[in-house]
């Protein structure tokens, strides 16, 4: 009996000894209102992009073989409206860099010692629908992009020494692209990024689109990182 | 935690030693207020030794050794001792009693006995004095040498030479004798072009061994032994497989650093013309500068090619890339790709910049 009740006391004094380092709430706000997130402004997004990419054109192939390239493209989008609980409605410029480069031909089919070059230096001008409502609202960290504009594909073949011919080649472009967005993994870390450098969201992006040039577009696929700030 | 600090101390100690070791072991071939000249060549204070290769070595071309100029104290005996092996020599026993042997060098009798205050020391000497051992007509053995020049004040203790291994008593200059030839060039290849050729070749394994800096690759053709592309015999009178070299002013030739294929114009080849081929060989140059014999004998031409363009448009119009390529005719296009690049990093750079730390964020979010 007398261990019961030592017991009792030795609980009840560890009971008041712990509810008495909690510290009362001292306002009613601190009690009842949660901390309010302040998100820097959010007008620019910017994004990296790798993929495979392959002109379509008559001589391609015959020359280049299977050379699918790697398309090296970014893209800077500017808000020109917000989207209340939907998105943004962005205009943006796009750059982008490939390279094909194989031994020249010669007349009886063989390969000469000297090679010849296409480079490709697509650059666009887009309208984007992004769609972060998701995202926003919800726990799925996902959002979607719609884009449609005009492509201005500027090229340079070369041969050796010689410069063969260059110009800018134009044409329809539209895209669709997923993006998961990176917060979630740190949010803390998320925070701060909006904190110290203004940058709202961190993506990875899948991104499938078509570029209407004649004898410079193709409809490929590209990964890559992108960012809101 | 005392032994990961005893640790860490020992690899440190131990790294310092290597360090020291390693500096010890990169040894220029003499003091920077030293010039030494080999022919009319003054050889760079940076080389690591003076090279002596065969012709050097079988010819009779002067080695001048300049000490700096004295500018005070008695005036100076000057001697000459040559280091036998890649050891430093035991030049106070061994001068001490007049014992090549014990001294572990030879005393060169190079007919320079004074130098007075104002005076500029200089040793004048050939290779086969050197290290011919008076008796040879070549550099003697292959390998490093050290030449020690002693400049003593006259009638002093030094020439008895109690402390003639303090360092600042002598000048030590590095030698390398090197007469052997590197191997030639193997598997040699030529490539056809228009507007661009190119020879490649393996490097002999002797010269893969050897400081990059220092060796070459000379690349010879034969001006005379131009004949049609579709020629199926490639020969030449000038360039024979196997053998010397040709003289410089006998057939064309070019110098390169150490690498495994050339790339020119046909125009550089004896202004090779359209569908005509020109007979190419080449050979090693190790960096003593003993050069190899001759590589195999090729053939290269300059051909019609035919490029993106050509091939998609089928036609040689310049400028005609096809149906489907808009050609520009404003050249300030040609950059432009790369011009957005700069723009738009840059201009993408500046606005993250100045977003840093927004002064005012606010309170709707994303707005």
């Amino acid at each position: 009996m007398l261990r019961a009740t030592l017991l009792c006391v030795a609980l009840l004094g560890w009971f008041v000894a712990s509810s008495a380092s909690a510290r009362a709430p001292d306002t009613f706000e601190e009690h009842y209102s949660r901390p309010v997130e302040i998100d820097s402004p959010m007008w620019w997004a910017l994004e990296f992009k790798l993929g495979p990419y392959r002109p379509d054109n008559d001589a391609q192939g015959r020359v280049f073989g299977n050379d699918r390239g790697w398309l090296l493209a970014l893209e800077l989008d500017v808000t020109v409206f917000h989207i209340p609980y939907a998105g943004q409605i962005n205009v943006a410029a796009g750059w982008g860099w490939a390279k094909y480069d194989a031994k020249a031909l010669l007349a009886d089919g063989g390969r000469a010692g000297e090679k010849t070059k296409l480079i490709l230096y697509p650059m666009s001008a887009l309208a984007v629908l992004r769609i972060d409502a998701l995202a926003r609202y919800t726990v799925v960290p996902v959002t979607f992009a719609g884009k449609i504009g005009y492509d201005f594909v500027r090229w340079v073949a070369t041969t050796g020494k010689k410069d063969d011919a260059d110009g800018i080649n134009k044409g329809l472009r539209w895209g669709v692209q997923g993006a998961f967005e990176l917060d979630f993994f740190d949010v803390q870390a998320a925070r701060r990024m909006d904190d110290e450098w203004g940058i709202n969201h961190t993506f990875l992006l899948f991104e499938y689109f078509e570029s209407k040039t004649k004898g410079t577009g193709d409809r490929s696929f590209s990964f890559g990182l992108g960012m809101q700030f | 935690m005392r032994h990961l600090w005893l640790m860490v101390a020992a690899v440190a100690l131990a790294e310092a030693f290597a360090g020291a070791a390693r500096a010890q072991n990169v040894m220029t071939a003499f003091d920077p207020d030293t010039k030494v000249t080999v022919g009319d060549q003054e050889i760079e204070p940076s080389q690591q030794y003076v090279y002596l290769g065969s012709t050097e070595c079988e010819g009779d071309l002067p080695i001048v050794i300049t000490l700096p100029t004295q500018t005070a104290g008695a005036p100076k005996v000057m001697e000459v001792w040559v280091g036998e092996s890649g050891d430093d020599c035991n030049l106070g026993a061994g001068r001490d009693k007049g014992d090549n042997d014990t001294a572990e060098c030879r005393e060169i009798d190079i007919g320079a006995d004074g130098n007075n205050p104002g005076n500029t020391p200089k040793v004048s000497t050939t290779a086969m004095k050197l290290f011919g051992d008076g008796d040879k007509d070549t550099c003697g053995d292959e390998g490093d040498r050290w030449v020690y020049v002693l400049l003593m004040e006259s009638g002093s203790d030094e020439m008895n030479n109690d402390d003639i291994t303090d360092k600042t008593k002598y000048k030590k200059v590095g030698f390398r004798v090197d007469v052997t030839a590197p191997g030639a060039p193997t598997k040699v290849g030529t490539e056809d072009g228009e507007s661009v050729v190119e020879i490649s070749w393996d490097l002999p394994d002797d010269l893969e061994t050897e400081n990059e800096d220092g060796s070459k690759v000379r690349v010879y053709w034969d001006p005379m032994a131009i004949t049609p592309a579709k020629d199926e015999t490639c020969t030449s009178t000038l360039l024979k497989a196997g053998q010397e070299p040709p003289a410089p002013d006998a057939g064309a030739q070019k110098e390169i650093s150490r690498a495994t294929s050339w790339s020119t114009s046909p125009s550089t080849l004896s202004n090779l013309g359209l569908n005509q081929k020109i007979a190419v060989a080449v050979a090693a140059v190790d960096e003593t500068g003993n050069v190899s014999k001759l590589s195999e004998i090729k053939c290269v031409a300059k051909v019609d090619t035919v490029g993106f363009c050509e091939e998609n448009s089928g036609s040689t119009k310049p400028g005609d890339c096809g149906k489907d390529f808009d050609t520009c005719s404003a050249s300030p296009w040609r950059n432009a790709g790369s011009l957005w690049s700069v723009l738009g990093l840059g201009v993408g750079a500046l606005w993250l910049a100045r977003r840093r730390r927004p002064a005012a964020p606010s309170l709707r979010r994303n707005v």
